[in-house]
């Protein structure tokens, strides 16, 4: 059981915002009632077609994506999406993604639902023009944004970051404008070149990098921010496909660990992973929170 | 995922069928596809339609066009995989049933019309499998394998003046391809109901992570779950 802005988890797994939809197919193949909680795919104002294929190029020990956000827009994930959404047995995290701050807060105020727990603001798609990725970048939006939509809801409101160099600086305005936590890390920015046609595999030609080839990026990352904001609710992602994976990040400050690419290896390792996890506090005799950010406390020794 | 025993690995030149036995039952209809990785790596598994299936062995018709295939060309009697699925639509779910066919192949995109043309030789008028060398017939064992390097014509120039004269309204086409093939088979056969089943990059391979989209009259579907076989009619193939 993990406490997190006064909301229980089972456990500290949630399944990440975008490899699992709107929930139905994953719902099929893995019992969400194993799993802390769920993230829904970025949800904006209007509907998205995304962007046109491929999307995926898989890359050794990792993926390069291009979706560019497809989603039905607010009415249609309101009217449809959510009628499912709010009978899954974990606890739900909507993502909110839009171009401008008034897109958040529009579409914030259309999710009054009490079956939603956390909402996650998506400012760091790398997908898509001129969205929450460039506003992401600029702690003066970052604050404003998350201010904007904190007045319009009263539930915890997260902030999903990049590695950014800046990222501290980003964190630091989220928190001002009154974020409840921070997840961390959206995928990274790359590209793949086809050798044989010498031309990029995507059409965008730099895609979102995420799986296991960016997790010591996401490690570093949720060090430094847990290293500057003691008490701040962080749940910290990027290439966790293993237990020692989710171990390492909760050491590193997460208290709760997103899931994406390893869903899409085998949509069973969630679950595998909250198993894991549980077990591996066992064998150490020790609790979740004694675990959590004890990279930052003297590790291991201090419970000696 | 499962488990899967390499039984035998039969490469020609380019391409290579890997004839698998499953550890677990698994449904695998005609014209679906499954999910292939490796135990050895944390790579992504790569979508791959079934060539044919019998209890639980299964083939699978494959060409080395990057990392994941080349390390699948060399695998050995055996050797293990993993897999999951099958997934997608089968055809008999799509197509219509009044109709007798003909199927039309581009390379390993002839892997689910040949499992089609081996499980329901009634529906099938005849059948085109295209490859660069028809050597590859071998491998296949199959006839209906016409080579570019032997005839010197591709599989659509072959096909067309056959296909012509049946154009009444009793005969539909099944087509799998790249784009540009499945372009010209719909610019060459303009009297015919054509299906065909798509390939693309995906992510998933059952419907949630919107990795391989594909535009249709009805709007955005997903090729993995929707279909991978459709209606050409529906679709929009320029995007």
């Amino acid at each position: 059981m993990v406490n997190v802005q006064g909301i229980k988890f089972k456990n500290p797994v949630v399944l990440a915002s975008g490899p699992f939809g709107n929930g139905k197919e994953i719902s099929q193949r893995l019992n969400l009632n194993l799993v802390g909680g769920f993230t829904s795919k970025t949800v904006t104002v209007e509907p998205k077609d995304g962007n046109p294929p491929p999307r995926i190029v898989n890359l050794d020990n990792g993926l390069l994506n291009s979706i560019g956000l497809q989603n039905p827009g607010i009415d249609i994930f309101v009217n449809k999406d959510m009628a499912f959404l709010k009978t899954i047995p974990t606890n739900l995290i909507v993502s909110i993604g839009g171009y401008k701050l008034n897109d958040f807060v529009s579409v914030v105020k259309r999710l009054d639902f009490d079956e939603i727990k956390i909402f996650e603001l998506n400012l760091s798609c790398p997908n898509v023009e001129n969205g929450g990725a460039t506003l992401g970048e600029h702690p003066a939006s970052v604050k404003r944004i998350t201010a904007a939509v904190k007045k319009n809801t009263s539930k915890p409101v997260f902030v999903k970051l990049g590695a950014h160099p800046n990222i501290v600086d980003l964190v630091k305005a989220a928190v001002d404008g009154g974020a409840d936590g921070i997840t961390l890390i959206n995928s990274l920015k790359g590209a793949k070149i086809d050798i044989h046609t010498g031309k990029p595999i995507l059409k965008r030609v730099v895609g979102g990098l995420s799986g296991p080839i960016i997790k010591p990026v996401a490690i570093g990352t949720v060090y430094r921010i847990r290293e500057a904001f003691l008490d701040l609710p962080i749940i910290g992602m990027g290439g966790v496909i293993t237990t020692e994976d989710a171990v390492e990040f909760i050491m590193a400050g997460a208290n709760l660990i997103g899931i994406g690419y390893a869903g899409l290896l085998d949509p069973t390792i969630p679950a595998k992973i909250a198993n894991g996890i549980e077990n591996f506090l066992l064998n150490k005799g020790i609790k979740l929170e004694e675990l959590t950010s004890i990279a930052h406390r003297g590790g291991m020794d201090v419970l000696r | 995922m499962i488990e899967a025993i390499v039984l035998s690995n039969r490469r020609y030149d380019d391409y290579f069928v890997l004839s698998l036995k499953s550890t677990k039952y698994f449904e695998g209809l005609v014209g679906q596809f499954v999910m292939v990785s490796l135990p050895t790596d944390f790579s992504l598994p790569k979508p791959f339609s079934l060539l044919s299936k019998n209890g639980n062995q299964f083939e699978l018709l494959i060409k080395k066009v990057g990392p994941l295939t080349e390390k699948l060309s060399n695998l050995k009697s055996g050797d293990k995989v993993l897999f999951r699925g099958g997934y997608g639509k089968s055809f008999l779910e799509k197509l219509d049933m009044r109709k007798r066919y003909f199927l039309i192949g581009g390379g390993s995109g002839s892997a689910p019309l040949i499992y089609f043309f081996n499980s329901y030789p009634n529906m099938v008028q005849n059948a085109f499998f295209g490859f660069k060398d028809d050597g590859i017939s071998r491998i296949l064992r199959l006839s209906k394998v016409f080579g570019e390097l032997q005839t010197g014509r591709n599989i659509l120039q072959i096909a067309a003046p056959y296909i012509d004269l049946y154009d009444n309204g009793k005969y539909g086409i099944i087509a799998c391809g790249n784009t540009d093939m499945l372009l010209s088979i719909r610019k060459t056969f303009k009297k015919f109901k054509i299906y065909a089943s798509f390939e693309e990059r995906m992510g998933c391979g059952i419907g949630m992570c919107m990795g391989c989209p594909i535009k249709t009259t009805n709007g955005m579907k997903k090729v993995c779950k929707d279909g991978p076989i459709f209606d050409l009619d529906e679709v929009i193939l320029e995007w």
